[in-house]
């Protein structure tokens, strides 16, 4: 039986996981249609970068001035870190054809995985920082954060909405769209600062697939923007919702003792990616009577 | 302060050696990577190399024995056994696709390998080895004893490298064409296998994400001043040896200087990132000073 503080638990999880959905879909059909697999996993990490950096400046353990990984603070680091990812990504584009943009978006991931290792190797308790931003800490979720989050959400779908025509452009004929660079950094602006809300509670990793298996198991199946974020919101809200049960074990079966929240949720979602895939090797796509393809 | 690089080099020519070897080898996989265009295929072998290494670790170890070095030819077997799986399935995919292109199919299984491990070490508890398998452990080096396994690996890969060298080049330079046939499958197995060999061993000494940065960086700052991988190679062996070279001598100078315990590994990469900035830098530079001679 539910206490009435699980059901609130439940609802603000819930709440907070179907708005994160509608954005985070319909970014990944824009990244998964553009190639840019990878951006959104460098800007997370370059999210976490920034949250560590805050916490490696400010906390000091002489005076006892401890930042945590979701003090207020830590979110303006995040953003100038990703607001400097996303210039970047936007004015970064190799000419020659031996280095594909996917390089350059990887080795910024890298470095900046690697530079969070390095700042917080030296602080007392750094592992278990670094590990924070990996994994996410279900414990921050508050009803102010999921304020802060729908609003800042629903200002952003409102930017996307009015702009679509360019967005669009830039994903299907980006040799038509004027100042692409501009509306490139505002793209990779718009997916950082989601970025910057939801690593400290979901972690990089459950931000980065939040992003990609919903838009990608749409893909297989519709072309259509419209139904692809309608599909890739419903399977990607199905998947999340049993893995939040597994990892709060509301069934209480001993099977699901010890499940961790971000992980939980991704293996439940990586299920249905494989599904997925399995349904379309079954049943090929077809044109006009004949095979097309089985992803 | 004075700087010992006498001890420096005492206590770090077998990690030196074991660097150049692994990032030589891997940056020739990386100018095949870069012109096949799948970046993060190698990130995503090395992930599921280090599941495959955990979950033989939790299998065949008795509690509280986690690394017993006689189950290490065990784990290396499930490190390449889960990475010529999940080779096998990215080539097989590669073949059907259509509607979606396999980075992201790459991109997503990576996240689900990642998540996958944290889960593994969540229910069993080992947070110290997932800890070893993503950041390495250079400083654990200790004689050429301990890393034979590694070399006797590598050797295998570059004698494969060299007999197979003319038909795994000529499917990078035609990658989107060659995707067809069958024989291409087999090919492509064979590629991702020897990736598969390499970064299974190489993990253990560097991490995941180091491996990704030795057979990427090197090779794109090759890649930035020409296409013939003759003239690649010198420079990647170049990159390589500079950047192994100080960033196994950060951690010492940090220590004399402020009493710092730092790892040798984050080092080398943010290393090899600021030899790339340089190389583009110049590379932008040059093209200039051409651009302004017409």
């Amino acid at each position: 039986m539910l206490t009435s503080e699980a059901v609130n638990f439940f609802l603000m999880q819930l709440l907070l996981i179907a708005v994160v959905l509608i954005l985070h879909t319909y970014i990944g059909l824009h990244v998964i249609r553009r190639t840019l697999i990878f951006s959104d996993l460098a800007l997370d990490q370059l999210a976490a970068f920034g949250i560590l950096l805050c916490i490696v400046i400010n906390s000091n353990e002489g005076t006892g001035n401890i930042v945590r990984l979701n003090d207020p603070i830590t979110y303006i680091y995040a953003l100038g870190a990703v607001t400097f990812g996303s210039f970047l990504l936007a004015v970064i584009k190799p000419k020659s054809k031996n280095i594909p943009r996917e390089a350059v978006i990887g080795i910024m991931f890298a470095i900046s995985f690697l530079a969070c290792f390095a700042i917080t190797d030296p602080v007392n308790g750094g592992g278990m920082l670094f590990d924070g931003t990996l994994k996410g800490d279900l414990d921050f979720v508050t009803w102010g954060l999921v304020k802060v989050t729908v609003i800042v959400y629903l200002l952003l779908l409102v930017f996307h909405y009015i702009f679509r025509k360019r967005f669009i452009a830039l994903a299907e004929n980006p040799e038509t769209v004027k100042n692409a660079k501009l509306w490139d950094f505002l793209f990779f602006l718009s997916q950082g600062i989601i970025t910057i809300l939801i690593v400290p509670v979901a972690g990089v990793f459950l931000a980065y697939v939040f992003l990609m298996l919903p838009a990608a198991m749409a893909t297989m199946f519709k072309k259509e923007w419209k139904s692809a974020l309608l599909l890739g919101w419903s399977l990607g809200f199905i998947a999340c919702t049993l893995g939040l049960f597994a990892s709060y074990n509301i069934w209480d079966l001993r099977f699901f003792e010890n499940w961790p929240y971000s992980s939980t949720l991704v293996v439940f979602m990586g299920v249905f990616f494989l599904a997925a895939l399995l349904v379309r090797c079954i049943k090929p796509l077809r044109t006009n009577g004949k095979i097309k393809g089985t992803c | 302060m004075i700087i010992d690089f006498q001890l420096i080099y005492q206590e770090n020519h077998i990690a030196f050696c074991l660097c150049l070897m692994i990032g030589t080898v891997l940056g020739y996989l990386g100018t095949h990577v870069l012109r096949r265009g799948v970046v993060f295929i190698d990130i995503s072998l090395a992930q599921f190399a280090a599941i495959g290494g955990i979950l033989a670790e939790h299998i065949f170890c008795e509690h509280g024995h986690s690394h017993s070095h006689e189950n290490e030819p065990l784990a290396y077997f499930c490190s390449i056994s889960a990475v010529i799986l999940i080779a096998v399935f990215y080539a097989v995919v590669r073949k059907y696709k259509k509607n979606i292109s396999l980075e992201a199919i790459i991109g997503v299984t990576y996240a689900i390998g990642f998540a996958t491990a944290v889960f593994i070490i969540s229910i069993f508890g080992s947070q110290e080895l997932h800890a070893e398998r993503v950041a390495g452990d250079l400083n654990a080096i200790m004689d050429f004893g301990s890393i034979m396994p590694c070399i006797m690996a590598f050797g295998a890969v570059v004698i494969c490298a060299i007999v197979f060298h003319k038909p795994l080049t000529h499917i990078s330079n035609n990658y989107e064409l060659k995707k067809e046939s069958i024989s291409v499958i087999f090919w492509d197995i064979l590629f991702y296998t020897m990736m598969g060999v390499a970064i299974s061993y190489a993990i253990v000494h560097i991490g995941v994400v180091m491996v990704f940065v030795y057979l990427v960086v090197p090779a794109v700052i090759a890649s930035l001043f020409t296409t013939k991988l003759l003239f690649q190679m010198p420079i990647i062996v170049l990159a390589v040896a500079v950047a192994s070279m100080i960033g196994l001598s950060v951690p010492y100078i940090a220590y004399d200087t402020w009493k710092l315990e730092l790892s040798t590994g984050p080092h080398i990469g943010l290393m090899l990132g600021l030899i790339l900035i340089v190389a583009a830098l110049v590379k932008v530079a040059v093209g200039h000073i051409v651009l302004s001679k017409r």
